[in-house]
């Protein structure tokens, strides 16, 4: 999220460059979950099968790291509400909790139960409003 | 309740419905979490842990649901603060279960207090 050069929080007063550097904190963190945990879902493709010790290890691991995600969200969460228009990461918010959903239900040892997960087409497709988000924060900075 | 009385009594729609028993399963899954993990000194036991991943995939299945038809998530259909804080308990619960000496950051008893306003608790504030 952070571009080398020019410090894009220049003239800003300490509270407010306390918040921004807050912001970008918390966006770089959510980016790299979001990011890293569709690559991981991608490649798995849960389709109720049950998964393999690799995968259900990489699974794990981005579940960790997304419920971490969401913990950070719920500290920052008026944080996220105020900083709406500028840096809206509510849809990456949601995304994140689909993810934490799909990926437990992915894991169950229970057939039926792991046919609900969503399929790495429908997870890609659920992203796509988080993206576009993401695609006008760039845009803006 | 006589007959007369369930006809007159008014029908839910599916979203209500859907709303309804995500709720009540959310509220299960809070006060298994204030009394098994919020609250507990030690680690979870075994049972607990199992326990906390079955509830944990129940609550996925609704949110999977809710999420097929989306007026599920109507907020006039909530408790007001329920689905942030039923998304911290379940985050806080996936860290404590992967990791259980990692759990630095998982939501307290007072704030779960604080923030759900739940049936009954006239002191909650509104959001």
């Amino acid at each position: 999220m952070r571009r080398a050069g020019k410090d894009p929080l220049r003239g800003l007063s300490p509270e407010e460059r306390e918040v921004a550097e807050r912001i970008v904190q918390l966006g770089d963190r959510v980016l790299k979950t979001m990011f890293g945990t569709l690559e991981t879902y991608v490649e798995v493709a849960p389709d109720g099968r049950e998964l393999g010790p690799a995968e259900r290890f990489e699974l794990r691991k981005r579940l960790g790291q997304v419920a971490r995600a969401g913990v950070h969200l719920n500290v920052e969460r008026e944080l996220v509400d105020e900083a709406v228009g500028e840096v809206d990461l509510r849809s990456s918010r949601a995304l994140l909790r689909t993810m934490r959903h799909s990926i437990l239900l992915a894991l169950s040892d229970d057939s039926e139960t792991r046919g609900r997960a969503m399929s790495a087409k429908e997870m890609a497709f659920a992203a796509k409003p988080a993206y576009d988000d993401w695609g006008h924060i760039m845009k803006g900075r | 309740m006589s007959n007369s009385d369930r006809n007159d009594a008014p029908t839910l729609t599916d979203a209500e419905r859907a709303a309804l028993d995500a709720q009540v399963a959310g509220l299960e899954l809070v006060t298994f979490y204030v009394e098994h993990f919020a609250l507990a000194d030690m680690p979870p036991e075994p049972a607990s842990e199992r326990e906390a991943w079955e509830r944990l995939e129940a609550m996925a299945v609704r949110w999977r649901e809710s999420e097929n038809h989306r007026d599920t998530l109507d907020p006039e259909l909530w408790a007001p603060g329920l689905v942030d804080v039923l998304a911290a308990i379940e985050d806080s619960l996936v860290i404590t279960l992967l990791d259980p000496l990692g759990g630095d950051a998982v939501i307290g008893v007072d704030e779960v207090a604080e923030r759900v306003d739940l049936p009954g608790d006239e002191d909650a504030p509104d959001e």
